[in-house]
C-alpha cells in the first residue's frame, strides 16, 4: 500500500497498517520525503500583496469605523475575471505539481472569510520584502468581522464576491486527477470560539461551507476544512462535519507547553467523540517542535497519548500548522523531533 | 439632564455599541460641564460590562471591537481635559518577537486604559531588549506581553530573563496573553501569570 492508498484506506475509515503522516511546511521538498500526503496551495497570487499593502476595502489610517463601513462600495476594486484569475493561480499550482508523486494530495485554497478579511486589511505595520506574499505574512485582522455588524449588507456582497472566485478554484482544483482532497483554509474561530457573530456564522460562513464543499464531493474528491480555534463552541464543529470529511489543525486550545499539549489531546479526544466520521489531521503542536527546551521524546510523549486515546483510525498524524517563516523540518532539533514522531508512528504500525 | 442619568447614557450607549448616541450623549455632558474625569468613568463602566458579557461569550469580537473603538475615539474627544496618567499604575505593553498581531494586544491595552491604567504600547514585532528597555525607561509596574504565534513565545521568555538580568523584575508584573500563550507556559517561563480573555487582564493588573 502506497502513501496515497494508505490516505485513502483511512477516509474510508479503515485501519490503516500504519498511521499516516504529513509533515505540512513551505519547503515541499521535505514534506514529500516526510509524509504521505501533500499540501499544494491553490492562493490567488495577484491577492497575497493585500497582506503587505493593504486590501482595496482597507479603513484609512485613522479613519472612522462607522463612515468606513458605511461608505464602502464594493464596485470601487475592479473585479477580475474569475477565469483569469483561476488561471494565474493555477498556474502557482502547477509549479507544486511535481511534488503530488504516490502522495494523497490536498488541493488548498482559502476560504471566503480569510479572503474577506484580507481585503479590509489594513497595510502590515513592518516592511517586508516584495516577494513575500501569503506565508509570511499571514496574520489575523477583523476588519470584516466588525463590517459584518456595523455594515451587514456590504459585507455580505464581499463575502459572496470572494466565495464565487473560490468556488470556481474548487471546481477546477477537484477535477485534476491528481488530487485527492480539496482544503477550504478558512479561520474563523479563536480560543474562546468564533470570532463572528451566530448569525453571520449561520447564515454566511455555513452557507458558503456547504456549498464549497459540496461542489468537492460532486467531483467524487474528499472534503477538507483547516480552521484554527475552538470549533467546540456553539457546536460549530457538528454543524462542519456534516459538509467536510476531514478536519486540520483542532487547535482548540493553547498548546505552547508539554503539559498544555497534552491537555489538547483531550480535546481532541472529547471532539472524536462529538464527530466520530471525520478524518482527524493532527497530533503534532508546532510549537513544540521548535521549542529548544523540548526534547524530541516530549513531543513523541503527545503524540504517544493522542495515538492511545483516540486510535488509528480515521486519523494522520499532522503538525497543527506549519513552521513559522524562517524555521524548518530540516533544522537538527526540529528533525530530530519529526524521527521521534515517526517512531511513534511506527510503533503503532499493525501491518 | 441631571449628571447621574447622562453618564447612565453614556454606560449604555457603550454597552449597546450606540457610536452616534454616545457622542451626542458625551457633547451634552460637556455642555452641562460635568467633569472629563466623570465622563470616562461611565464610559468606563460601559466598557467593563461589554468585557463582562465577551467573557460569558454572549457576544462575539466583533462587538468587542467596536466598543474599543468607540473608547478610544471618546477618549481621544475627552483627552484635553483628563489629567495625564493613569491612577491605577503604569502598564507597558507589546507584541514581543518576530509576530504582528496586534488585535488582542489592542483590546488589552484599551480595557486597561477604561479601568484606569495608564498604558504604554510599544506596538509589534518588538524585540525583547526593546520591549525591556521601555519598561525600564518608563517605570512600569506591569509587563504585558501579547504572544499569538510561537515565535512570541521564545522572545518573550528571553524578556523575563532580561529583566531579571536587569534587576527590574522585583518591581515589575509580568503577564502574558494571547492565543500562544497559557498558565502553564507563564509558569515555565517565570511570568506572574497569564490571562485568558481581556476582563482577566484587568483582573490581574488590579490585584498587582
Amino acid at each position: 500500500m502506497n502513501s496515497r492508498e494508505l490516505v485513502h484506506a483511512v477516509f474510508e475509515g479503515k485501519e490503516p497498517p500504519r498511521i499516516p503522516l504529513l509533515f505540512e511546511s513551505e519547503q515541499k521538498t521535505l514534506e514529500h520525503e516526510l509524509g504521505d500526503a501533500v499540501v499544494i496551495h491553490a492562493w490567488v497570487p495577484r491577492w497575497g500583496s493585500f497582506l503587505s499593502k493593504g486590501g482595496p476595502f482597507r479603513r484609512r489610517e485613522g479613519g472612522d469605523l462607522w463612515e468606513w463601513s458605511e461608505g464602502l462600495d464594493m464596485d470601487e476594486y475592479d473585479w477580475p475575471d474569475v477565469d483569469e484569475v483561476v488561471e494565474e493561480t493555477m498556474n502557482k499550482v502547477e509549479e507544486m505539481e511535481r511534488f503530488t508523486n504516490d502522495r494523497f494530495v490536498v488541493f488548498e485554497v482559502l476560504g471566503p472569510t480569510e479572503q474577506s478579511e484580507f481585503f479590509c486589511m489594513p497595510p502590515s505595520p513592518i516592511a517586508y520584502p516584495e516577494r513575500a506574499t501569503y506565508p509570511a505574512l499571514s496574520r489575523h485582522h477583523f476588519d470584516f468581522s466588525i463590517l459584518t455588524e456595523l455594515g451587514p449588507r456590504r459585507g455580505r456582497e464581499l463575502y459572496d464576491r470572494c466565495g464565487a472566485y473560490i468556488l470556481e478554484l474548487v471546481k477546477v482544483g477537484a477535477e485534476l486527477n491528481y488530487v485527492d482532497a480539496v482544503r477550504i483554509a478558512d479561520d474563523a474561530c479563536g480560543h474562546a470560539g468564533p470570532n463572528y457573530s451566530a448569525r453571520f456564522m449561520r447564515r454566511d460562513y455555513l452557507r458558503w461551507h456547504r456549498k464549497l464543499a459540496g461542489e468537492v464531493r460532486k467531483r467524487g474528491k474528499f472534503t477538507k476544512l483547516h480552521a484554527d480555534g475552538n470549533l467546540l463552541v456553539r457546536n460549530l464543529l457538528v454543524e462542519l462535519a456534516r459538509c467536510y470529511d476531514s478536519l486540520h489543525p483542532l487547535d482548540f486550545a493553547p498548546k505552547a507547553t508539554v503539559g498544555d499539549s497534552l491537555k489538547w489531546v483531550d480535546l481532541i479526544v472529547k471532539a472524536r467523540k462529538a464527530v466520530s466520521e471525520m478524518v482527524f489531521f493532527t497530533g503534532i503542536p508546532i510549537e513544540l517542535m521548535f521549542m529548544d527546551d523540548v526534547g524530541p521524546q516530549e513531543v513523541a510523549r503527545v503524540a504517544e497519548k493522542l495515538l492511545r486515546r483516540h486510535g488509528s483510525r480515521r486519523l494522520v498524524l499532522t503538525d497543527t500548522h506549519r513552521p513559522f517563516p524562517g524555521r524548518s523540518f530540516g533544522e537538527a532539533g526540529a528533525m530530530a523531533k519529526v524521527k521521534a514522531v515517526l517512531e511513534v508512528a511506527k510503533a503503532h504500525a499493525h501491518g | 439632564m441631571p449628571m447621574a442619568k447622562i453618564l447612565r447614557e453614556i454606560e449604555r450607549d457603550v454597552s449597546r455599541l450606540d457610536y452616534r448616541g454616545l457622542l451626542e450623549d458625551i457633547d451634552r455632558a460637556t455642555l452641562q460641564k460635568i467633569p472629563a474625569q466623570a465622563i470616562l468613568r461611565g464610559l468606563s463602566r460601559g466598557m467593563m460590562a461589554v468585557g463582562g458579557a465577551y467573557e460569558k461569550q454572549e457576544i462575539f469580537l466583533p462587538e468587542v471591537l467596536i466598543a474599543a473603538e468607540m473608547f478610544e475615539r471618546a477618549r481621544e474627544r475627552l483627552a484635553p481635559k483628563l489629567p495625564e496618567g493613569g491612577k491605577l499604575g503604569k502598564v507597558v505593553i507589546g507584541t514581543v518577537g518576530p509576530d504582528v498581531h496586534d488585535i488582542g494586544k489592542n483590546l488589552v491595552a484599551t480595557w486597561l486604559r477604561a479601568a484606569g491604567f495608564e498604558v504604554v504600547d510599544v506596538g509589534v514585532f518588538v524585540s525583547p531588549e526593546t520591549f525591556v528597555k521601555a519598561v525600564e525607561r518608563h517605570k512600569a509596574d506591569i509587563a504585558a506581553m501579547s504572544l499569538r504565534l510561537s515565535t512570541a513565545i521564545y522572545a518573550a521568555w528571553r524578556a523575563v530573563g532580561m529583566l531579571e538580568a536587569r534587576g527590574l523584575r522585583k518591581n515589575v508584573k509580568v503577564i502574558i496573553g494571547g492565543s500562544a500563550a497559557s498558565e502553564s507556559l507563564a509558569h515555565e517561563m517565570g511570568a506572574d501569570a497569564h490571562a485568558a480573555h481581556i476582563m482577566q487582564a484587568v483582573r490581574l493588573c488590579k490585584k498587582y
